[in-house]
């Protein structure tokens, strides 16, 4: 478990430069937050030793009064072994739990768009479908586009210009 | 200031009449201008369309092209497989002969009417020809231009910035990824710094000792170093008697009397 831990502090498992390139612009201040929390345990991690640091027993037996001692002590320190902490608030299953959430929310997204994507596309094919500009009459221009035809709901004055229509109404201009 | 026709609504809604209301134009979606695409495309070019009968009306590029200005060229072309290319000319001029011998076309002062009015047609297509044929030209392109070229274009930008936003949309799903990732390594750094320091406190706990009970028997060592010294020095200044020092001071002085004899002969 420990040596795994070691292992990773050498080179982060997370892409930081193509996590900034994906994430939308309003969320930058998540990455900020994540990446300086990162930095800053990272910066704690490479500070403290990675190992039990060696103790010279053997200059300390000359020095001591009671030279037993230093055997003593040797002996219990190397027999040290101390546990790995333990995630007591399981952390671990709660980033996991939210990974499951965000699959989920992510493949909804992406069917939705995916289908917008493929609409599109049709939509730009079916264009390609439509006859080219000499083939067409007037009658039938009007019935591929009704829009630009007459609408007898909506009757209009020569000339016919959208902007010059009594039924025009711009933002804020009133009627009377 | 209104224009004429907003005026004309104006008026019209001082009426008692029903009140002018503001109709919105229609608007269609894509599913809807796709269907009926579809529905007109199987009308007009569809299985129960004759092509061969009623071939689709085409506006062509330009007009027939014409042989000395209004003379159409398949007139040329009809006549070339049996008289050549001189026979249409030949036919015109042999023509005009012919009329004026059977006195059909008669040289009076109305005769002249024709010279002139063609002599003119052809001046001003001289001069202004190519402008008339400009304008037209722009007008006709304009046109295709605001009714086609420009709304078929529009719809198929939008189709295509619509993709690219959506393609960037799915890119950006992998937010999630990197976001979960980067939370499990914080944890996981948590934990390895919190071992790291427990490993760092037992190395100090033990060295804390071992640097006290080093410390303090050296201590305890100087202390009586000291003392001893001290003990011994200030009994031995003690032991020297008055008599001692003056002698002392005697083969010191016998000394340096040496040293210096030595010092002046070695110069």
């Amino acid at each position: 478990m420990a040596s795994k831990a070691v292992k990773r502090v050498s080179s982060s498992a997370v892409d930081w430069a193509r996590f900034a390139a994906v994430i939308p612009k309003v969320q930058i201040d998540t990455l900020r937050n994540i990446k300086t929390k990162h930095d800053t345990f990272l910066n704690k991690v490479h500070q403290l030793p990675e190992n039990l640091p060696k103790i010279d027993f053997s200059g300390y037996k000359s020095r001591l009064p009671d030279p037993s001692m230093a055997d003593r002590f040797q002996k219990a320190y190397e027999a040290l072994s101390i546990p790995y902490p333990v995630d007591k608030d399981h952390f671990l299953q709660k980033v996991e739990a939210e990974r499951e959430e965000q699959d989920k929310v992510v493949k909804q997204i992406v069917t939705f768009v995916q289908k917008e994507i493929d609409g599109n596309r049709t939509f730009i094919s079916k264009i390609d479908t439509l006859p080219k500009y000499q083939d067409y009459t007037r009658e039938s221009f009007v019935y591929y586009f009704p829009d630009t035809g007459f609408d007898p709901q909506r009757p209009t004055i020569w000339p016919h210009h959208e902007e010059d229509q009594p039924y025009v109404r711009k933002e804020g201009e009133d009627h009377h | 200031l209104m224009r004429p026709l907003q005026m004309i609504g104006l008026c019209r809604s001082g009426c008692a009449e029903e009140p002018l209301r503001y109709i919105p134009p229609k608007s269609f979606t894509k599913e809807q201008r796709m269907e009926q695409w579809e529905y007109v495309n199987s009308i007009y070019f569809g299985p129960e369309r004759d092509m061969k009968n009623f071939p689709n009306p085409s506006q062509p590029e330009s007009s027939p092209a014409v042989r000395v200005g209004i003379i159409p060229a398949s007139w040329f072309n009809f006549l070339y497989p049996k008289t050549g290319v001189t026979g249409p000319f030949a036919l015109g001029g042999g023509l005009a002969l012919f009329m004026l011998s059977k006195e059909i076309m008669v040289i009076d002062h109305y005769f002249w009417e024709i010279p002139s009015f063609w002599g003119a047609v052809w001046f001003v297509n001289h001069k202004f020809g190519h402008q008339i044929r400009n304008y037209f030209d722009s007008q006709l392109k304009l046109k295709k231009e605001i009714i086609y070229s420009r709304p078929i274009n529009q719809m198929k930008a939008n189709c295509e910035e619509a993709i690219r936003f959506c393609e960037k949309k799915i890119e950006e799903t992998e937010t999630a990824t990197h976001l979960y990732l980067a939370k499990k390594e914080n944890v996981e750094l948590q934990l390895e710094a919190a071992y790291r320091q427990r490993l760092l406190a037992a190395y100090q706990e033990v060295k804390k000792r071992l640097d006290y009970e080093t410390a303090r028997s050296d201590l305890v060592r100087k202390f009586e170093q000291d003392h001893m010294v001290d003990w011994i020095e200030s009994n031995v200044t003690k032991s020297i008697t008055p008599q001692q020092e003056q002698e002392s001071i005697q083969s010191c002085i016998r000394a340096l009397k040496k040293l210096a004899a030595k010092e002046n002969v070695s110069k």
